[in-house]
């Protein structure tokens, strides 16, 4: 086989929180909170990604890379909404948005996922956010049902 | 870093469900679906199906998955997991969930897409983990799953 252009890039960033992330609203909303995605799940960094902090990935050289997460919520009422945001050094990347409405118990979930493309800069950090759309009501996305993929695909 | 002198192999192993699957029993009953029409795989000599439910890599490889699930139900707000088996045990970034309606054009949907590392004739399952016990029906037109060869060895 012949390879043509650039080399092909096999790195990837991939984590799942170390607990449940909850996220509670008072007489106003929203409310977010950051995953804690400290649990690595078959990364291979490559020297093209590390983790400064429990909820960044960070690229460490400019690429363009793939983007998946997934993760379930539930809550303390019935049909409570939520958004899941990829986070770009802490700025919501507006097109990554996935969303529902939770349930209040924890057999019935709510499952969101999404795969994007994105650019990152040399030492960009990648977050996941769950926002409380409502009023007086706790979100809380599932550790064991959640998880972030940084593919690398291309240097720049 | 990925070396220039390595060339890609385009192999993919991509499969839906063959009909729709009711799943009876209680809650934490699991049933494996049988993924065996095949959606446009190129094989390509690295993936075969030794069952019907079964994708086997028949080299050491790291793999990209992607699955998506369509779910009814007899009830609504039936909860039901989602999950990739690699050799029968589950793997863990894998797991999605989400709650089933009772009309049948009131559709669920779990999907998710993740990297594993997969040894030569390891294979891979996608598995439904019911989480009450009333009556859940996968949906073969809505549910696929997609093996991509990432990198051998």
């Amino acid at each position: 086989m012949i390879v043509i252009g650039k080399p092909v890039i096999r790195a990837w960033a991939q984590y799942q929180p170390s607990t449940n992330l909850s996220v509670t609203t008072g007489s106003t909303a929203p409310a977010s909170g950051i995953f804690n995605l400290s649990v690595d799940r078959e990364s291979k960094l490559d020297g093209l990604f590390d983790k400064p902090s429990a909820t960044e990935i960070r690229a460490l050289v400019a690429m363009n890379t793939r983007i998946s997460f997934g993760t379930a919520v539930t809550s303390n009422v019935n049909n409570s909404g939520f958004g899941i945001y990829i986070l770009r050094n802490g700025a919501r990347i507006p097109y990554s948005v996935s969303g529902g409405r939770a349930r209040n118990r924890t057999v019935e979930p709510y499952d969101a996922n999404s795969s994007f493309r994105l650019v990152l800069a040399a030492n960009d950090t990648i977050s996941l956010e769950m926002v409380n759309l409502e009023t007086l009501n706790t979100c809380v996305g599932v550790a064991a049902r959640t998880v972030v993929l940084v593919e690398a695909l291309e240097l720049l | 870093m990925g070396a220039g002198s390595q060339a890609r192999p385009r192999a993919y192993a991509q499969y839906q469900l063959a009909s729709n699957t009711n799943i009876a029993g209680a809650a934490g009953t699991t049933a494996i679906l049988n993924m065996s029409i095949d959606r446009e795989s190129t094989l390509n000599g690295y993936f075969d199906k030794p069952t019907n439910e079964r994708i086997r890599a028949l080299s050491a490889m790291s793999v990209r998955v992607t699955y998506g699930v369509g779910m009814d139900s007899n009830v609504n707000h039936e909860g039901y997991e989602i999950r990739v088996l690699k050799n029968g045990a589950v793997v863990p970034q894998s797991v999605g969930a989400s709650n089933a309606r009772a009309n049948a054009a009131e559709g669920s949907n779990v999907g998710r897409t993740f990297m594993t590392n997969l040894t030569a004739n390891q294979y891979l399952e996608l598995q439904v983990n019911k989480l009450e016990g009333n009556g859940l029906t996968v949906l073969a037109s809505g549910t696929l799953l997609l093996v991509e060869l990432y990198e051998l060895g």
